[in-house]
């Protein structure tokens, strides 16, 4: 059976014995086959449950270890595109506040990420298409923020036991210049965190202007 | 514009709606998820995702739809716009999590049951956590309840969004009862003092944590 660390937290045990998936949702989105395919096997293995999470993901839950593998081949493909959290809001192309485009923002995201899922953190990432942040931006690790003049790039948020708003990297970045501060952030982040340390612990203590620097800077000194 | 369909919400185009069918706490059935499913596949519906608010978004409806599609769903509607209690929101806890030192699941769904569609100044979310590692996101939630060894911990005036604001501490060590009462109780002050369209995060700013608590818990 796969473990939580070789398809990115799409499959792990519980506490009972029993484990947990969760079926590919690219950004959150779906379509009616695939929410068919995961009704049907619900049904036909007797689970007890779905679960739509804070994450933006289905969970399928209560799984006996032995029916992984099938249930697994009958969903389909599990999440495991991406290795890092994100959410994001409907942004410009539905929603009638959006600024800027947040869907094609995280698959630009994650196309780029998919390439460093060996780093050694786990970021959370919260797209936003407006400055209302549905996107959950400003309690995110990384967060972006779409306004008219393009986006403003967050670090260090976090909304679980050490909650505090993220700080401002960057404003007014065009797409290009988002995904090569993030990876700069990235990278630097990683290069200097400890093990387990969160981006909001991060920031606090080696202080928002380092990573500022770093974001901005190909070369940091 | 002519009346918005019922439970609809115009998007961008000004012609196509979205919908949110309630699904408490997360939570759904095969035949819930076969409904949407066979929805979206008879209307011909382009976009479903899931949000933070752990529901489904069914977006794009065009507006002769809307009523039919709540029809062949038979769900009831998930509050998305509007003066009300919108959402509880809750992580596995107990039930599931090996993390899990109270019942969010089932407290989530006693809350949501009693609470949505109440109203309120403001539109107002609920997050609940089963442990301190606070999955639900319970600190930046307009009332967050957060479950701990000694009991629940209230906290008020969270808000993830344009204007973040990480809640305060409103009571701590609480049975399941003690809890609930405190979050009605605020949930009530709350309601009587605030003004208009101003969520719980900028009325606790303004009052105080100090008052809130003093109003709250004195009664």
């Amino acid at each position: 059976m796969k473990t939580v660390h070789d398809t990115f937290g799409a499959a792990s045990c519980r506490a009972d014995g029993l484990c947990v998936l969760r079926p590919a949702m690219p950004q959150g989105f779906m379509d009616a086959e695939s929410l068919m395919r995961v009704a049907e096997v619900v049904r036909k293995y007797d689970l007890p449950g779905v679960r739509a999470t804070g994450a933006q993901r289905l969970e399928i839950h209560g799984i006996p270890p032995e029916l992984v593998d099938t249930v697994t081949e009958a969903v389909g493909s599990l999440d495991g595109k991406c290795p890092f959290m994100m959410t994001l809001c409907l942004g410009k192309g539905q929603c009638s506040r959006g600024l800027q485009d947040t869907r094609s923002m995280a698959a630009a995201l994650e196309n780029m990420l998919e390439a460093m899922a060996d780093i050694a953190v786990r970021p959370k990432f919260g797209v936003s298409g407006c400055p209302r942040g549905c996107g959950q931006s400003w309690v995110r690790d990384i967060g972006l923020i779409g306004d008219a003049k393009g986006w403003t790039l967050l670090f260090g948020g976090a909304a679980g036991r050490k909650a505090r708003p993220g700080e401002i990297i960057a404003k007014h970045l065009c797409d290009g210049d988002v995904l090569k501060y993030v990876k700069r952030t990235l990278d630097f982040f990683a290069g200097n965190a400890k093990k387990g340390e969160r981006a909001a612990g991060f920031a606090e203590r080696i202080g928002m202007e380092a990573v500022r620097q770093a974001a901005q800077n190909p070369e940091p000194e | 514009m002519s009346a918005t369909p019922k439970g609809a919400i115009l998007q961008r185009d000004k012609k196509t709606y979205a919908i949110v069918p309630r699904t408490p706490v997360g939570l759904v059935t095969p035949d819930s998820l076969e409904a949407i499913a066979r929805a979206a596949r008879k209307y011909d519906v382009p976009i479903m995702k899931i949000t933070s608010g752990q529901r489904i978004a069914m977006v794009g409806l065009e507006e002769e739809n809307v009523d039919k599609v709540w029809e062949d769903l038979k769900m009831e509607i998930g509050p998305a716009v509007g003066l009300c209690v919108h959402y509880v929101q809750a992580c596995p806890g107990t039930e599931v999590c090996s993390l899990g030192q109270r019942d969010s699941l089932g407290f989530g769904l006693e809350l949501e049951d009693h609470f949505v569609g109440y109203e309120m100044p403001a539109k107002l979310k609920i997050g609940i956590s089963g442990c301190p590692m606070c999955c639900a996101e319970s600190y930046v939630r307009d009332v967050g309840l957060i479950g701990k060894k000694k009991g629940w911990t209230v906290v008020v005036g969270g808000n993830a969004s344009g204007r973040p604001r990480i809640g305060d501490v409103l009571a701590e060590d609480l049975s399941r009862g003690e809890a609930r009462e405190v979050v009605t109780r605020f949930i009530d002050f709350y309601r009587d003092n605030s003004g208009k369209r101003q969520r719980a995060a900028r009325f606790v700013e303004k009052v105080g944590i100090d008052e809130v608590v003093k109003q709250v818990l004195r009664r």
